[in-house]
């Protein structure tokens, strides 16, 4: 009983803290202290050992094997283009090449998102990037204020799950994949949610809004400079599948592909590069911070048991796999109106993880590692609909921040919820049909020893 | 208030210096290893220590500027519907009850670690050890930044609340 009530105090102060807009870094370390000075009450462990505590801290961020320093060399890369306004160039760029059709500047919004995917460390950066280059645009070229403010949460929250967005890199961590598997199980799966919305867009527009003819273009478009930034983030998901690098090489290599360009533009300055560093530096820290938390609280929280009281509960259930696989979901749906994708995967996912292991859908997939990539590629999925789901979506939040005034919360929630149906509409598919996922891993990876 | 500017300033002047120091080389240094299979240059087998303990170094030392500037990440569900005074102290409030014993814990435990460092050990392990204790006492000295700043803000000796300066809700 005593473990039952440990466990339910450390989720309620933990719930209690987070709420009262405290960073969450620090509440997860102050629960996860006082849930050690719990288990030592209890008797499971001994005052003496909060060094070990450090220790394991420590040793989380300084492992080699889990290659955490490609995390702020994705950031930089994000945050070099940001800084060369290369965002608003591939936006006008697109929009040129996209001339004639309807709906264009909201496709063109959905591209950049996906284009600008490593500046989505978080989904702030990502929403906040687009936003200010396309809500402007949209606007003017008649798009109702719906429809702005839908394309751009929608476009925001799409980054965070395109290769090589870090937010992977993490669920491929959480599930012990190779992170070329996981980035290749994303591909299909975001690009025909990308047909899915364009094809939303290109109908409702035509139909609903006075969507052209479209205002004079305020910057010429730039093929060269919009394919030289596709090369170079490209050149990161293609150096790792090729196996001409590691991750954080690859970054690097990102990183320096970035300079470059943004140098051939001309538009490289010291005052630009600090931005970038300490942006990266800030935003690196808050992360890891996260991870810090998480740590100290996961420690404690399996001290005391609570895994086990959490497992017993959600087993006591009797629910079948699909059940199971169905509440786990929803409660990551649940959790994303709240959190940001990163207390999600290091806080909560690791209490969820020895259930969701234990759930056998190889039969389903095809083999137990395929089944693993299709679950991390479902939880990725659901995190990015949590995103964009009124009425506490982040992308939502951000949309708004940056918008116009002529554009109100609710103008977003209702541009918002056909893009949501259509995000639960590819869920159902990529649980029906994992082939989406799996399919591009496994024809363009050699894993054969993986059993893919 | 002026010393707490002084504290302010140098923080955020270590943590630039910090944020440059690593951030260049780890760029740098995964350049160079891919370089290294190429050219058999042999620096292969330091670099990836080097970089995480490079990596250590900037989260240690930038997690007080980091609040300063707050960029942790917070759940405003409810925080922007309060008043700036309700935040202020609840900002007070967790500073006292978890920053500032963090930041003792961790620098306790961070400079029993460098205590037990030897002569012996390798360049990134004396980074790693020393942004160990200096990390989190200037996490320490951010939290003092913002105690003292809420305070004179809730005495009513200062025109806004902190870790950020603005006279709305802190969002």
């Amino acid at each position: 009983m005593m473990v039952e009530i440990v466990t339910v105090a450390m989720l309620l102060i933990m719930a209690g803290g987070v709420f009262t807009g405290f960073p969450v870094a620090l509440v997860l370390t102050g629960t996860g202290i006082l849930g050690f000075f719990a288990a030592a009450m209890m008797g499971l462990t001994d005052f003496q050992h909060l060094g070990l505590y450090y220790l394991r801290v420590r040793g989380t961020l300084t492992n080699e094997g889990v290659q955490f320093t490609s995390v702020p060399l994705l950031i930089l890369l994000g945050m070099v283009l940001n800084g060369s306004g290369i965002a608003s160039t591939i936006f006008h760029t697109l929009g040129h090449m996209l001339r004639g059709l309807r709906g264009r500047y909201a496709i063109a919004t959905l591209l950049v998102g996906l284009i600008l995917a490593p500046a989505a460390g978080v989904i702030g950066a990502s929403v906040i990037t687009v936003a200010l280059v396309a809500y402007h645009p949209m606007l003017n070229a008649g798009y109702s204020a719906r429809t702005a403010g839908g394309a751009v949460a929608a476009s925001g929250a799409l980054g965070v799950i395109f290769p090589p967005a870090i937010m992977l890199f993490f669920v491929a961590t959480l599930f012990r994949l190779r992170i070329s598997v996981m980035y290749m199980s994303m591909v299909v799966p975001v690009l025909l949610l990308v047909t899915l919305f364009s094809l939303y867009f290109i109908a409702t527009i035509k139909a609903k809004d006075n969507g052209g003819p479209i205002n004079e273009e305020t910057e010429k478009p730039q093929y060269l400079a919009m394919i030289a930034a596709l090369l170079v983030i490209a050149s990161i998901p293609w150096s790792i599948v090729s196996g001409v690098a590691t991750l954080s090489e690859a970054a690097g290599i990102g990183v320096f592909g970035s300079l470059l360009l943004v140098a051939v533009r001309g538009q490289i300055s010291l005052a630009m590069l600090h931005n970038a560093i300490m942006r990266t530096g800030t935003l690196t820290a808050m992360v890891f911070f996260i991870v810090v938390g998480a740590t100290v609280f996961s420690l404690s929280f399996h001290l005391v048991g609570g895994p086990d009281v959490l497992f017993n509960w959600i087993t006591g259930f009797n629910l079948n796999r699909w059940e199971t696989l169905g509440l786990l979901l929803g409660l990551v749906l649940v959790l994303g109106f709240v959190f940001d994708w990163m207390e999600i995967l290091l806080v909560f996912l690791p209490i969820f993880l020895p259930i969701l292991q234990q759930l056998d859908f190889s039969d389903h997939v095809g083999s137990s590692y395929a089944a693993t990539v299709w679950l991390g590629a479902l939880i990725a999925l659901t995190l990015q609909t949590s995103f964009l789901t009124p009425p506490f979506g982040y992308a939502l939040f951000f949309a708004k921040m940056t918008a116009p005034p002529s554009v109100v919360l609710a103008d977003i929630y209702r541009g918002a919820i056909p893009l949501v149906i259509l995000e639960i509409t590819l869920l159902i598919l990529v649980v029906l049909f994992p082939a989406l996922v799996i399919w591009l891993p496994k024809v363009s990876l050699d894993l054969t020893q993986l059993s893919l | 208030m002026r010393s707490v500017s002084g504290l302010e300033r140098l923080i955020n002047r270590i943590s630039i210096v910090a944020a440059w120091a690593t951030v260049v080389p780890i760029a740098l240094f995964s350049i160079l290893q891919i370089l290294d299979r190429k050219l058999k240059i042999g620096v292969s087998s330091i670099l990836p220590d080097m970089s995480t303990s490079l990596l250590f170094v900037m989260i240690f030392m930038l997690f007080g500027f980091t609040y300063l500037q707050d960029g942790h990440v917070r759940v405003d569900v409810f925080r922007r519907h309060w008043s700036i005074q309700t935040q202020a102290k609840i900002e007070l409030t967790g500073c006292l009850l978890i920053l500032i014993p963090l930041s003792g814990v961790l620098s306790f435990y961070g400079w029993d670690g460098l205590m037990r460092t030897t002569q012996y050990a390798d360049v990134d392990v004396w980074m790693s050890r020393l942004a160990g204790v200096f990390g989190p006492m200037l996490l320490g000295l951010s939290g003092v930044v913002v105690i003292v700043r809420n305070i004179a803000f809730l005495r009513g000796t200062r025109a806004f609340a902190a870790p950020i300066e603005q006279s709305g809700p802190l969002t």
